[in-house]
């Protein structure tokens, strides 16, 4: 069997094509999220929120796109105990965001319960969040563990976009559930 | 290069042994086990007791869904190679190449169009009994709880076949033919989307021993809440077919806008080409918000949660609003991909070109994005307030004027043309017919004044089965007849085809058209018995659908014979012009025998301006 | 099959193969065609308007709503006749066994197509102002009438009980629903469980009832009836409720405004009489919500209109 040399985009442009469009999808699954939480409660939030854990959540997230952007920049450079660092550190991140909204939930379930409306969204909304960032959490060790075979080559370099790309997405999410549900 | 699969060199699996489904549903009900126990564990470690139905279902189908696509063959195509191992790729011959993941859109096609027609024809049967029990007053066959769960499941069912079978199939098989594209742009995620299917069938069986559930296919608050716990499995069952629509959607998307032959200007994309791809943007956006819907449905089932019961200060209409904002666009996905198929058909078949294709791509991107501002149509009897009645009521009629555009382009093609009455164009004139009347029985729901009475009546009833049925479905078959011989290779018969179209035609007619009737004198729809005086017309409703009902057993004598031993079809039975019918029947592997290069108008019938598409092979020196 | 030619239209030869047989160009086709479309919406107007299709109506509020659908019936003919005329003609006309040549390349008529898009547009405009937006303020008008009565009626899986707050009479699950001519109702509608629809449709209007809100409609009956003699006078659950929606219905007789206080009256002085003996809708595969995998439970008590 012969290639054909049809003139179709490369690897790279289609797919990245096929993930904005995936996070487009992925937005309006927030964007319904986020409205729900003002049909139920407009604008009026708890007391016993915790603002200021809210706030150290946003900074862990911030800096985890700024670790897994340096990591990029690192293998774009051709250093791979860079970007290895670089995920590592982004992964470890994640984490302790993961634990961190663990303990939050503990202590919510005192104060706004699941039985309220706005627990009710509160943990609708940061559920969905933790799970997209879990799935992000995979793909990065996915990420991780290529790049330690060896696999992680030029040729493979969109996985490592399309990685941080929907990393970076995780965060901004996180920046308008943050916006939503502690600020607004 | 290295846009596909097939290109590359990978090592092929799956040409002996047991098929990859059959793995796929061992591996499913081990990961099923693994999630159960697990719930267990945890709910043991809370303090509460191990067992729970719905909490160990709902974990135990997260485990089970991935162990049926690594079984189904996603762990040797794909997921290997997250771990940085090789990957290989599923490639038997014969029966097997459609009993595993595979890659190849034609594959994929056919696994769509047979699955979807299986599903339509179980919904169809019981359809039979919805219709047997309404014969008469009274009980009949199986009375009021048993003809919910049957109404329920028939409505579920038909609304995943209206949304994913034209696209499914055609979308698949012939939409990247008419691109002159050699395959999807993400075959991975063509195979994935189609082996969602699986599950969501053997779920609504599973539902079945659970006692089903009766809130119809549009599962209001807060009965699905309080009802039994098969309302959990419609729920799973809705949310994993959504999932599927996003990850085709996704592909479609990006196959129409990036993998075009070159010369494919926008103005040269066939017009069943631009339905799939308004198609895809709707359900790309618009499926999360029901799979949101559900999961406040799902969660307010277990934790008896604060979303839909007022008691606790939920609100249940807040579901219609989210459910519909999806489901609003969802039922233009059902039609607009079947409007596609009769602008395809009615050019070849009136040997005109298309009129207004300007107007008719116009149409299909107008009804698109209205359809996004009108779903709250469906709630004018909830309070939404004046200013919302008036808002809806105006997007809502606004639509008429983009699907009216349909109607200007299939009147002005027939009009002055040759019209060869094939079964496809049979079928494809019955669509204008029958939307015709779905379209305008919709302005009667549209004006508040008039849909306060029709509202949650026969009418309504009647109505969506004369745009899903009488347009989707009938394009179903439309583009069953007009491309069955490309994707097999062999003719259907005309005389079987002729009296599958008339039974199918007068039988569908028949059942609708009275239905309108009911609803106007007083029958509510989803109801197991009716007022007496409304015995006459349902008994003859009832015949009249037994009788449709009867016309698809033509069709499946003439497909089952026609596949194995029907005329050989030729490459272009019907003198076409798009792109699909300028390669053989069926295509070879990747599509085309060199490079498609377009060079005209899809549809430049009577003219002898350049043809639509060249295919420049290898050896030939045409360039 | 064989491969088949097509032959090409020729542009300079006006009239085609096809054409010339028949001896026509093609405006004698537009006028045969809109001919077909008098015929075809004379006959639709005619049978709109010489059939009433609409079951006895008893509100005025009804009004509202039939004029609309009438003038929605009439509109929608024209509509319907004109692509019937092009499809039923165009086929009688130009269809073919085998297509020897290519039709003409029409690919466009501006002024058609223009004229269709602003005719359509137009239409669609003024369908919404006229019967949509005059109807619905009109009847958000009737809405804030002061009501002479009100009656709150809440749903309950799978019956309605009705409560009279001025004259302090509450039913459960009342055998029939008596309502005076001429006065103008106020029912108030709300749910206990889950939600259910307020549909008498003599009266037309529609009003889901749900669990946690009150929802209004206003009636003025206008015509004394029963559902005895006519089984648009009943109220009937128009939403899915589950097991028993079907049979959710309150038998309504609408009488004269000494009736009903005389009724009314009996019904304040004591427990209804003879209420026991109504089965609405509870029989043996009714009982229970939860309980729906029995599909073979008896239930002789279905048959709709014993109770008439
Ligand atoms: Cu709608
Ligand atoms: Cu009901």
């Amino acid at each position: 069997m012969t290639a054909h040399a049809h003139a179709h985009p490369g690897y790279r442009e289609l797919h990245r094509y096929g993930l904005w469009l995936f996070i487009a999808s992925e937005a309006f699954l927030f964007a319904v999220l986020l409205a729900v939480r003002f049909f139920f409660t407009g604008l009026e939030k708890p007391e016993a929120l915790n603002i200021p854990l809210g706030i150290v959540l946003t900074v862990i997230l911030v800096s985890s796109s700024f670790t897994l952007h340096r990591g990029e920049k690192a293998a774009a450079a051709g250093d791979q105990a860079g970007l290895r660092l670089g995920l590592l550190l982004t992964m470890g991140l994640g984490v302790v965001f993961l634990v961190i909204v663990g303990f939050e939930w503990a202590a919510g379930f005192a104060e706004f319960p699941a039985s309220t409306p706005y627990g009710a969204v509160f943990y609708l909304i940061t559920g969905t969040h933790a799970l997209h960032l879990l799935s992000g959490l995979l793909v990065l060790y996915s990420l991780y563990l290529q790049d330690k075979r060896g696999v992680l080559d030029e040729a493979n370099r969109w996985k490592l976009e399309a990685g941080a790309l929907y990393w970076h997405f995780i965060d901004v999410i996180w920046l308008s559930v943050f916006t939503t549900l502690y600020v607004l | 290069m290295a846009t596909t699969i097939s290109g590359t060199g990978a090592p092929t699996i799956g040409s002996r042994g047991l098929p990859f489904a059959f793995r796929g549903l061992l591996w499913g009900a081990v990961g099923f086990l693994l999630g159960a126990l697990l719930t267990a564990a945890i709910r043991v470690l809370l303090g509460y007791p191990a067992f729970a139905l719905e909490p160990v279902v709902v974990v135990g189908y997260v485990f089970g869904l991935s162990g049926w696509f690594l079984g189904v063959g996603v762990w040797e195509t794909w997921a290997k190679g997250w771990l940085g191992r090789e990957t290989a790729v599923y490639k038997p011959e014969g029966w097997r190449r459609y009993f595993g993941f595979n890659m190849d859109h034609k594959v994929i096609g056919i696994q769509y169009g047979v699955t979807f027609i299986a599903l339509f024809l179980i919904a169809g049967l019981l359809a039979m009994f919805m219709r047997a029990e309404l014969m008469e007053t009274g009980r009949t066959i199986f009375g009021p709880a048993g003809y919910n769960r049957v109404m329920s499941l028939h409505g579920l069912m038909m609304v995943l076949v209206a949304v994913t079978a034209v696209p499914g199939a055609f979308g698949n098989y012939i939409m990247p033919l008419q691109l002159g594209a050699e395959d999807m742009a993400f075959p991975r995620l063509n195979a994935l989307s189609y082996w969602f299917w699986p599950p969501v069938a053997i779920l609504l069986l599973a539902s079945q021993f659970v006692g089903g559930w009766d809130t119809g296919w549009t599962g209001y608050v807060p009965l699905a809440v309080v009802n039994r716990p098969g309302q959990l499995f419609y729920a799973l069952a809705f949310i994993t077919a959504g999932l599927s629509s996003v990850v085709a959607a996704v592909n479609f998307v990006t196959t129409v806008v990036k993998m075009r032959a070159p010369g494919m200007t926008w103005r040269r994309v066939p017009i069943f080409t631009w339905s799939i791809l308004l198609t895809g943007i709707l359900s790309l956006l618009f499926t999360q918000a029901v799979a949101v819907a559900l999961t406040m449905t799902i969660l307010d089932r277990i934790f008896g949660g604060a979303f839909f019961d007022p008691v606790m200060g939920g609100l249940p209409v807040l579901y219609q609003h989210i459910f519909w904002f999806y489901s609003h666009p969802a039922v233009y996905v059902m039609v607009l991909p079947s409007l596609g198929v009769l602008l395809e058909i009615l050019p070849p078949f009136s040997r005109k070109p298309l009129f207004g294709y300007k107007w008719a791509v116009g149409g299909i991107i107008g009804i698109s994005a209205l359809s996004a501002t009108v779903w709250a149509h469906h709630m004018f009897t909830t309070d939404i307030g004046l200013e919302s009645k008036i808002g809806f009521m105006l997007t809502t009629e606004a639509i008429s004027v983009p699907t009216g555009l349909i109607f200007l382009s299939a009147v002005g093609t027939i009009w002055r043309g040759r019209l060869w009455l094939k079964t496809p164009m049979l079928f494809a004139l019955a669509i204008v017919f029958n939307f015709l009347i779905g379209g305008v029985t919709g302005v009667f729901l549209s004006d508040v004044p008039a849909d306060v009475t029709l509202q949650d009546t026969f009418w309504v009833v009647a109505h969506f089965h004369y745009t899903i049925v009488g347009a989707g479905i009938f394009g179903l078959f439309a583009g069953i007849y007009y491309w069955f011989p490309k994707m097999t290779g062999r003719m259907l018969d005309e005389r079987l085809g002729k009296i599958h179209f008339w039974m199918m035609f007068l039988g569908f007619n028949l059942t609708f058209l009275p239905m309108f009737w009911l609803g106007l004198n007083g029958m509510n729809r989803r109801i197991a018995d009716y007022q007496p005086s409304l015995e006459g017309v349902n008994t003859f409703v009832s015949l009249a659908g037994f009788f449709l009902g009867a016309s698809f057993l033509f069709f499946l004598w003439n497909a089952i014979v026609s596949w194995r031993k029907g005329e050989p079809a030729g490459d272009n039975p019907w003198g076409s012009r798009t792109l699909e019918w300028q390669t053989t029947s069926p295509p070879p592997e990747l599509n085309f025998d060199g490079e498609p290069e377009v060079t005209g108008d899809p549809y430049g019938y009577g003219t002898d301006g350049p043809a639509h598409a060249v295919v420049h092979t290898e050896t030939g020196g045409d360039e | 099959m064989t491969t088949l030619t097509w032959g090409v239209y020729d542009p300079d030869d006006k009239l085609s193969v096809l054409e010339r047989d028949m001896g026509s160009d093609g405006r004698r086709d537009i006028v045969a065609t809109g001919v077909l479309w008098a015929i075809l919406t004379a006959l639709g107007e005619w049978a709109v308007l010489g059939t009433n299709m609409l079951p006895t109506l008893a509100s005025r509020q009804g009004e509202e709503v039939d004029g609309a659908f009438r003038l929605l019936m009439i509109y929608s003919v024209p509509v319907m006749a004109l692509v019937l005329a092009v499809l039923f003609y165009s086929v009688a006309r130009w269809r073919v066994e085998t297509p020897e040549e290519d039709g003409p390349p029409i690919a466009d008529h501006k002024g058609f197509s223009r004229g269709w898009f602003i005719v359509s547009s137009a239409l669609a405009l003024l369908l919404f102002i006229h019967p949509g937006l005059t109807g619905l303020l009109a009847l958000a008008e009737e809405a804030e009438a002061e009501p002479d009565l009100v009656v709150e009626l809440t749903a309950v899986q799978w019956h309605w009980d009705v409560s009279f707050p001025e004259h302090g009479v509450t039913m459960e699950n009342p055998p029939e629903l008596v309502l005076p001519v001429g006065a103008t109702i106020r029912f108030d509608l709300t749910s206990t469980d889950v939600i259910h629809a307020f549909w008498v449709p003599a009266f037309r209007l529609k009003q889901d009832a749900i669990p946690g809100q009150t929802n209004s409609v206003t009636i003025t009956p206008t015509e004394v009836g029963s559902y005895g003699e006519d089984d648009a006078f009943r109220l009937q659950c128009a939403e899915l409720c589950g097991t028993g929606h079907a049979r959710m219905f309150l038998p309504v007789r609408v009488v004269e405004q000494a009736e009903f206080q005389q009724w009314l009256s009996g019904a304040g002085m004591g427990p209804m009489e003879g209420m026991e003996g109504m089965d609405m809708g509870e029989g043996d595969d009714m009982g229970e919500g939860g309980d729906g995998m029995d599909m073979s439970g008896d239930g002789d008590g279905m048959k709709m209109g014993d109770e008439g």
